[in-house]
């Protein structure tokens, strides 16, 4: 089984807080998650442009993700693993933009969500819980299951 | 077979399977022992897998069968198994198990403990930033000026 991260998820793996419930799950099970290249932009953006941030903790994150980066430019994803974003995906990205137009999380997230759709993983949910639980529960059968991983 | 003086192909097909049953010893006990119990009459030539395939898919279950080509002309030859598609699925999960050793949070941790810092949470859906949008198609888009 596999698990492909929203951004906000993206950010706890990248902050790695002690105590942080999807950090310890991902340490403990030695899991190595999935990622679309578009969450790490708006992981990034998120870091540039987040007003609540200091200038302390913005230079933080950004050499975190720097690691995360670095690791999935290379090609080398031994700590996460790039997540393809194909054509099959955009069918189904084409499918569920409208179910979501709506709802409180981001938009770039139905990127993950299409592959998750397509390729059977659990997207990995942090926040807007039971906006994403009903999302997940009115994607038609004819289109594939959503299963989601909440924290 | 065993009668016969073991060819070059089937001793490098022995030793072959020595290397995987090695790789997995650490990872996957069960796997380590399926290639271990390859033996001599496990190891057999093209001829013999085409003559007696199904008996041998049904050995297949507990015992890989290897199945030795010449090479022979442009055919460069090659050692080939017959194993359960299940164990494929198995020895792609131990090797994923063995990559994993390092975490995300682990490399994570590392360099914040050099940098000792609290940090809050990044909630990238509520960061102000430009939406994302659809194109707009045919008639409206042209009654709106849009090009």
């Amino acid at each position: 089984m596999a698990y492909i991260l929203t951004a906000s998820a993206t950010a706890d793996a990248i902050a790695a807080a002690e105590g942080d419930p999807l950090a310890e799950w991902i340490a403990e099970e030695g899991l190595r998650p999935l990622v679309t290249p578009v969450t790490m932009a708006q992981v990034l953006h998120s870091i540039e442009n987040d007003p609540d941030l200091s200038s302390r903790e913005r230079t933080a994150y950004r050499r975190l993700a720097d690691e995360a980066m670095r690791d999935l430019e290379d090609r080398k994803e031994d700590i996460l693993a790039n997540a393809g974003f194909g054509f099959h995906e955009a069918r189904v990205l084409a499918e569920i933009m409208d179910n979501a137009a709506a709802a409180p999380f981001g938009e770039f997230d139905l990127i993950p969500a299409a592959i998750a759709i397509r390729r059977g993983h659990d997207l990995v949910i942090v926040e807007h819980i039971v906006a994403w639980s009903t999302f997940a529960d009115n994607i038609p059968d004819a289109i594939g299951k959503l299963r989601l991983k909440v924290f | 077979m065993s009668a016969q003086k073991p060819s070059r192909e089937h001793l490098e097909a022995m030793q072959l399977m020595r290397d995987i049953s090695q790789a997995f010893s650490d990872d996957d006990a069960a796997l380590s022992a399926y290639f271990s119990s390859v033996d001599d009459d496990d190891i057999i030539p093209q001829r013999s897998a085409r003559n007696d395939f199904s008996h041998r898919l049904e050995l297949a279950r507990t015992t890989p069968t290897v199945v030795t080509v010449r090479p022979r002309g442009d055919n460069p030859g090659g050692t080939f198994l017959i194993i359960e598609a299940t164990k494929a699925i198995q020895m792609a999960r131990s090797a994923e198990k063995e990559q994993r050793k390092e975490t995300i949070i682990d490399r994570m941790r590392k360099i914040r403990a050099e940098m000792d810092i609290d940090l809050p949470k990044l909630r990238a859906a509520e960061t102000q930033r430009p939406r994302s949008s659809v194109p707009r198609i045919g008639r409206r888009a042209l009654a709106e000026g849009e090009r």
